[in-house]
């Protein structure tokens, strides 16, 4: 066929092979193409980033942040790039080649700058790391050295073996091109050898050998650390160096000692050897001629004494790991756990003193024999508090299996979940713009008495949540008049009506508060469902709906003295604020924006205002909104973190539950935590504060890094103190991560895992939905997670100090049973008022003894025969039958089992908490007040006997 | 095909021939590097990104992975097998997703599953009908068998190797069949011809149809996705023009050759009744296809409940989409355009709303579905009729790319 070029026939050029050349050339158009919408697509969020973080004060973090990460940009970049175009310049004859270079020298340095960058809070700990002032047990550093410098030193050195990686990549194409340009490649005389030392035997490349051989022989070194967070599990220290890895000659310590040596002189060799065969073939570059070849033998005997040292180095290192094996199945393994119990015992330490499990108080909890009189048991404040309307939404940890997963899929009900959001949305949503998207438990002193609440807040959220309503999705409507949500509504959480419905302290719209400690401000521009979404205040031509009053609207104008908002007060930050929110038409061309006054308020969740200001915090997914001080303001429990605690085993800190939050929150892999930094935000205003309530390295090294960030626990509020809690993930991964196996102090007991315990489980949620489909056999168990209650401290066993009696503690409980068994084995309470904020106590019942666990509550109330013929009939009669939580209440040293249990009618859902069921000293009542249900035991037992 | 006059010029020819295969070689190279720099693209920085901050953050990553694996459903079969473990956090490999074991052990659909194939193998064959007719136009004699056959012939070519040499080795079997150089080449240019105007129907067909305010984005992405397609993969311009370093448009017309496109179609003036016919068979030979991917879709969609891959895009969209990816498809620059098939595809998804996740699956399916189907038409070609090896047809692709470059390297100097 035609060997032309056959662009004017009809049938178009024939299929072919473009040169690499005329491919660049269209590659390259595209790259840059690409790089110009990346640019375009980042500085806007660069822009908005700055004026945000302005706007609250914080521009310092911002300045810091930018300085740290364009300093790694620029310097590994322009490193990068010059490892690329700098062998091209010297050796490349391509002039194709030599300009491709530049461009791929700016791409690959942009990205690999980019990548390193990422690394910038890394970098930032390692240059103000403030010491823990403690030392590993091994290399006795301060462990400071293992958490802010040993992993900044690894990616420095991951980072010069790319960069020299890359130049070596560089190195060769320019080098291959310039050999092949001059012909000697192709020069058949010569052999391997001499094309080999040809081809390497460039300064250069030596140079780069040499960097390389040092990065890497470091690297190997630092290795020696890595064995304090080294997975030994097989050895029983879990995580850490064991006896093997420690002791004697033929140790792993030694194997890394020995591993340096040899990469060390690996390199060396390899240089040598290029220097050798330099010398003895520098002729070919000056000779243009089939000249006199050295002889064969000459190559050899050249190799042979770098080769020697090499494959000796080589040998021994073999050597030596098949010795630290023999030993490990010869001295070692034999002899465990016995030989290895010092380091179990550094390694149980190590973890509960970076779990801060360390100060924990263990009290035994020896149950009464006699119950108390059903009087007593009313009288008890604990009781009289218990808060059996349910102060969250969801804190289930995910159903540990498949099998669960079809069950709930099954039931087709949402009710895996406390009813109270449910409950919410039907009777206070009242506008269709509102929704609540979580249900909080807070706790206020009304008339002198501590009380516990069930809040939510009357949010206007997202587009993406308001559902079927087209019409507010205008961006009139959602920018512009529908900003902000409306108030909170609360609930006592120890009281019904007479319908099983709560009974409110404040509601409706306007919020209604039933006293002046529940008055607030009740505009919410700031909440959890406005994720993703902006609005504009301060327009021309039209004001702010504010709410619906009987038969109108009131309107609302955001006040200029509020600091939140970044002015949209020239045609450049319009355009930024287009490309940033993509709403292009819309900030382009709309009339409403006035140049001197509008504002768009832009990242409104609390959650992306404090990550978005301190992205180092690991936040704590239980957001909650409480009033103080007349204002609305919400919560955000945050720890910091660290995974490279020597001896410290690690575990995946996050939340766990399924749907809980409308927030992602990602997962950190850590083995050191502190509960540390409490952050409020205004739902009115948008303000951020930062309060480091704990004297933690870690923390102190982030409020050495930015000054300007955290305020001391002393200028916390009263009224925000008033409301601290324990953050859930914090006490789950304490908890049911670590102490549950860790509270086994003694190595030997550690070892043989004698006392494991399990979080214990409880059948919750919807046990039927009428006669069809899911029924009462297909009950769902999930996993406890620490749950709310005011605790009077006269009712906990004897021995355990927490204050006087009648003065309410705000604590969380958490149950544990033992691994593979149901009885209940402790109960966990952690403190959550100010003066005693953080304390831990383990209420353990003596091993030997039975106390039935919450799961055999269940089985035991679900066979009580009045429990059992109510909720047949009511599933008979096509209503859902919910189960709330089993709640444990320590009461006059004892313990008493408290569960409800609500119904739901399947045509129009509005659950009712229609019962209630205790189990006290092995006998179960039930009723439809908790008064009923207690005086119940009168009318089964008779009189009571004693106490 | 033609040869040297003499052996002194046959050695010339092929010294000459010898000196271009080295840069070929990089290019070649490079066709295959590109194919899996951008499946690479999708895999580790778009997917991730769909689920985290960071394309490089490790749980983003394996809960993108993971998330693809349930669509594929066989995330159920690995933690069965416990490559993947429903195990308590950090006592397993992963953190698994119940959700996604959930999509993965849902109900396949084989009812529409047996309908993308079939649907898929109908357009495939009209494909080949396609030649058929344009053979016939063209004075070619041969039967259906053997059109069909020799289309699928340089189509199987083009799954493993890059640059289209199948165009070239269909040519060569027809001209085994007694047709001319000049007539081969027409017949395999046309049919490409009829693609695009297959392509640009069905573009204008959902166009018009979504309206003015709801086609213009769409239309400009396309535009764009069109564009960078067609220069990516074919130079811009041929080397001998000048055509100026940013007039794009005369770039774009030049790359796309599209003077011997309106050549092509004025050919066939004389001929109104097969021009229409065939824009027809075109476009329904696309809508035919289309609708073997959105059965594909469905079967891996759940019957059951509201696990649907892409729930709410729209036919005409999911049209569209198909249509601007299937650019990829014309111009063979990696083999079987892999890659390039789709990342358009997936940014065109992207466009109308749907995930990088559902968009990678949705696209990877669809590839695996006609490229699975090519192949297995390919072997049934091989065994019915006599053709020359595959190898042999590349070597004589690179031998007569090589000569082409040797006499563009002559035009130029």
């Amino acid at each position: 066929m035609n060997k032309h070029t056959d662009t004017g026939t009809a049938h178009g050029p024939l299929p072919h092979i473009p040169q690499p050349g005329v491919l660049f050339r269209s590659f390259r158009f595209w790259v840059w193409v690409c790089f110009a919408l990346l640019i375009i697509n980042v500085i806007p969020d660069y822009f908005v980033q700055y004026w945000f973080v302005f706007s609250l004060g914080y521009q310092s973090i911002f300045w810091t942040n930018f300085w740290m990460q364009f300093a790694l940009f620029a310097v590994y970049g322009i490193a990068v790039a010059s490892v690329i175009y700098l062998p091209m310049r010297l050796y490349a004859e391509s002039r194709m080649l030599r300009n491709s270079s530049v461009h791929f020298g700016v791409w690959v340095g942009m990205f690999a700058g980019w990548l390193l960058a990422h690394n910038y809070l890394q970098y930032l700990l390692a240059f103000n790391g403030v010491p823990f002032g403690e030392t590993d047990p091994v290399f006795g550093k301060d462990i400071g050295f293992y958490v802010y410098l040993l992993p900044t030193w690894k990616i420095s050195l991951t980072a010069l073996e790319v960069l020299i990686l890359i130049g070596a990549v560089s190195f060769l194409i320019a080098r291959s091109n310039q050999l092949n340009s001059q012909g000697i490649l192709q020069r058949p005389q010569l052999g391997i050898w001499a094309k080999m030392c040809l081809f390497f035997s460039p300064l250069y490349f030596r140079i780069l050998l040499c960097f390389f051989g040092a990065a890497v022989v470091i690297h190997t070194y630092l290795g020696r650390y890595g064995l304090l967070l080294k997975n030994n599990e097989h050895s029983g220290v879990r995580t850490g160096a064991d006896y093997l890895d420690l002791t004697w000659i033929f140790s792993n310590l030694n194997k890394i000692y020995v591993s340096t040596v040899d990469v060390a002189g690996i390199i060396d060799a390899m240089a040598v050897l290029l220097h050798r065969l330099n010398r003895r073939y520098r002729w070919i570059t000056i000779s243009t001629g089939p000249e006199d070849m050295p002889p064969a033998g000459q190559s050899k005997q050249l190799l042979r004494a770098p080769l020697l040292i090499g494959t000796g180095l080589l040998v021994f290192l073999i050597c030596f790991s098949l010795c630290v094996v023999i030993r490990d199945s010869l001295l070692v393994k034999p002899n465990e756990p016995y030989i290895q119990l010092d380091y179990i015992d550094r390694h149980i330490k190590a973890t509960n003193k970076a779990y801060r499990l360390d100060n924990i108080e263990v009290h035994e909890w020896n149950l009464p024999g006699e119950p108390l009189a059903p009087e007593t048991l009313l009288a008890s404040k604990t009781l009289q508090n218990a808060p059996y309307v349910p102060t969250w939404v969801s804190y289930l940890e995910e159903p540990p299996d498949l099998h669960h997963f079809e069950r709930v899929e099954l039931s087709e009900s949402k009710m895996v979940f406390g009813p109270m959001l449910q409950i919410y949305q039907q009777q206070q949503q009242l506008r269709p713009y509102y929704d609540f998207l979580s249900v909080d438990g807070v706790r206020y002193t009304v008339d002198g008495q501590k009380r516990m609440f069930v809040s939510s807040v009357r949010e206007l959220p997202s587009l993406a949540f308001v559902g079927p309503q087209e019409w507010l999705k205008y961006w009139g409507s959602a920018a512009l008049l529908l900003t902000h949500g409306m108030g909170l509504v609360m609930s006592p959480a120890n009281s019904i009506d007479e319908m099983g419905s709560p009974e409110y302290v404040v509601k409706d719209i306007p919020p209604q508060a039933a006293g002046p400690g529940f008055e607030h401000e009740p505009r919410i521009y700031f909440g959890e469902g406005t994720k993703d979404d902006y609005v504009l205040t301060n327009i021309k031509y039209m004001k702010e709906f504010d709410y619906a009053t009987a038969q109108g609207r009131e309107e609302f104008t955001f006040p200029e003295d509020l600091i939140d908002g970044l002015p949209v007060s020239s045609v450049l930050r319009r355009l930024i604020f287009a490309l940033h929110t993509k709403d292009v038409t819309a900030f382009l061309f709309s009339r409403y924006i006035d140049h001197d006054r509008t504002r768009v308020h832009v990242r409104r969740t609390p959650v992306t205002r404090a990550r978005t200001i301190a992205p180092f915090l690991f936040i704590d997914s239980n957001v909650y909104a409480f009033i103080a001080d007349k204002k609305v303001l919400w919560m955000i429990n945050s720890l910091t973190t660290s995974n490279q605690y020597p001896y410290s085993f690690p575990e995946v800190l996050g939340d766990k539950a399924d749907e809980r939050a409308v927030e992602e929150f990602p997962e950190r892999i850590i083995n050191y935590a502190e509960d540390s930094v409490k952050i409020t935000i205004d739902a009115y205003s948008g303000e951020v504060h930062f309060y480091k309530i704990a004297d933690d390295p870690i923390v102190n090294t982030w409020a050495r890094v930015y000054d300007d960030l955290f305020e001391p626990i002393s200028a916390m509020p009263e009224a925000v103190r008033a409301q601290l809690t324990y953050p859930q993930q914090w006490l789950h991964i304490q908890f049911d991560d670590i102490y549950k196996r860790y509270h086994q102090k003694y190595p030997i007991e550690f070892y043989n895992v004698e006392d494991l315990w399990d979080d214990a489980d409880e059948t919750l949620g919807s046990i039927g939905r009428g006669l069809s489909g899911f029924g009462t056999g297909d009950q769902m168990t999930f996993s406890y997670e620490g749950y709310h209650i005011l605790l009077d401290p006269a009712d906990l066993p004897e021995g355990v100090d927490a204050g006087n009696s009648g003065e309410l503690q705000f604590v969380m409980l958490l149950p544990f049973t033992p691994e593979g068994a149901r009885n209940l084995r402790s109960l966990i309470i952690a403190f959550q008022d100010p003066d005693d904020y953080g304390r831990l106590v383990s209420l353990q019942i003596p091993q030997g003894v039975f106390v039935p666990g919450p799961e055999q509550i269940d089985a035991y109330i679900d066979n009580d025969r009045p429990v059992h013929q109510q909720v047949t009939m009511w599933i008979r009669h096509s209503s859902e039958v919910i189960r709330g939580s089993t709640l444990l209440l320590p009461i006059g040293g004892d313990l008493l089992y408290l569960e409800t249990i609500w119904a739901n009618s399947l045509q129009n859902e509005l659950p009712q908490l229609k019962l209630f069921a205790i189990r006290y000293h092995d006998l179960i009542t039930s009723g439809t007040t908790l008064e009923d249900t207690i005086m119940n035991r009168k009318v089964i037992l008779g009189p009571p006997t004693s106490r | 095909m033609t040869e040297p006059n003499s052996a002194t010029e046959n050695e010339m020819h092929n010294m000459v021939v010898s000196d271009r295969r080295g840069p070929l070689a990089v290019s070649v190279a490079w066709g295959y590097a590109l194919a899996f720099i951008l499946m690479l693209f999708i895999l580790l920085i778009l997917l991730p990104e769909a689920e985290g901050p960071s394309p490089w953050d490790t749980v983003a990553f394996q809960s993108g992975a993971l998330e693809l694996f349930a669509n594929f459903r066989i995330l159920d079969e690995l933690a069965d097998l416990s490559i993947v473990k429903v195990a308590d956090v950090g006592e397993g490999w992963f953190k698994v997703d119940l959700d996604l074991i959930g999509v993965s052990n849902r109900k396949f659909g084989w009812a529409p599953f047996s309908l993308a194939i079939l649907f898929v193998v109908v357009a495939l064959l009209l494909r080949g009908l396609r030649q058929r007719f344009l053979a016939g136009h063209f004075g070619i004699p041969s039967s259906v068998n053997r059109q069909v056959s020799s289309y699928f012939f340089g189509r199987g070519i083009n799954l493993f190797f890059p640059f289209g040499p199948g165009d070239l080795a269909t040519a060569q079997t027809l001209v085994q069949n007694e047709a001319s150089e000049e007539a081969a080449l027409n017949v395999v240019y046309y049919n490409r011809v009829f693609e695009v105007i297959g392509i640009t129907a069905v573009l204008l067909v959902g166009f018009i149809y979504m309206g003015w305010e709801g086609a213009v984005e769409a239309f400009i992405w396309s535009a764009l996705l069109f564009a960078a397609v067609v220069t990516l993969t074919r130079p811009l311009g041929p080397t001998t023009r000048r055509t100026g370093s940013y007039n794009i448009p005369a770039r774009v017309w030049d790359a796309f050759n599209g003077r011997a496109l309106v050549h092509a179609i004025r050919g066939m003036r004389h001929k109104p009744q097969l021009l229409v016919g065939l824009t027809l068979l075109s476009a329904f030979t696309l809508g035919i296809e289309i609708l073997g991917y959105w059965f594909i879709k469905q079967a891996f969609s759940s019957p059951m409940d509201d696990y649907i891959l892409m729930k709410d895009i729209t036919f005409v969209h999911f049209a569209i989409v198909i249509a601007v990816a299937n650019i990829g498809r014309i111009i063979p620059y990696t083999f079987a355009s892999f890659g390039i098939y789709e990342i358009v595809s997936v940014f065109m998804f992207k466009v109308f709303g749907e995930g990088y996740l559902s968009a990678t699956t949705v696209t990877i399916l669809d590839s695996l579905l006609i490229n699975g189907l090519t192949l297995v038409l390919f072997l049934l070609s091989l065994t019915l009729t006599r053709y020359p090896s595959i190898l042999d047809t590349w070597r004589n692709f690179i031998d007569q790319s090589a000569t082409r470059s040797q006499a563009e390297a002559l035009q130029t100097h």
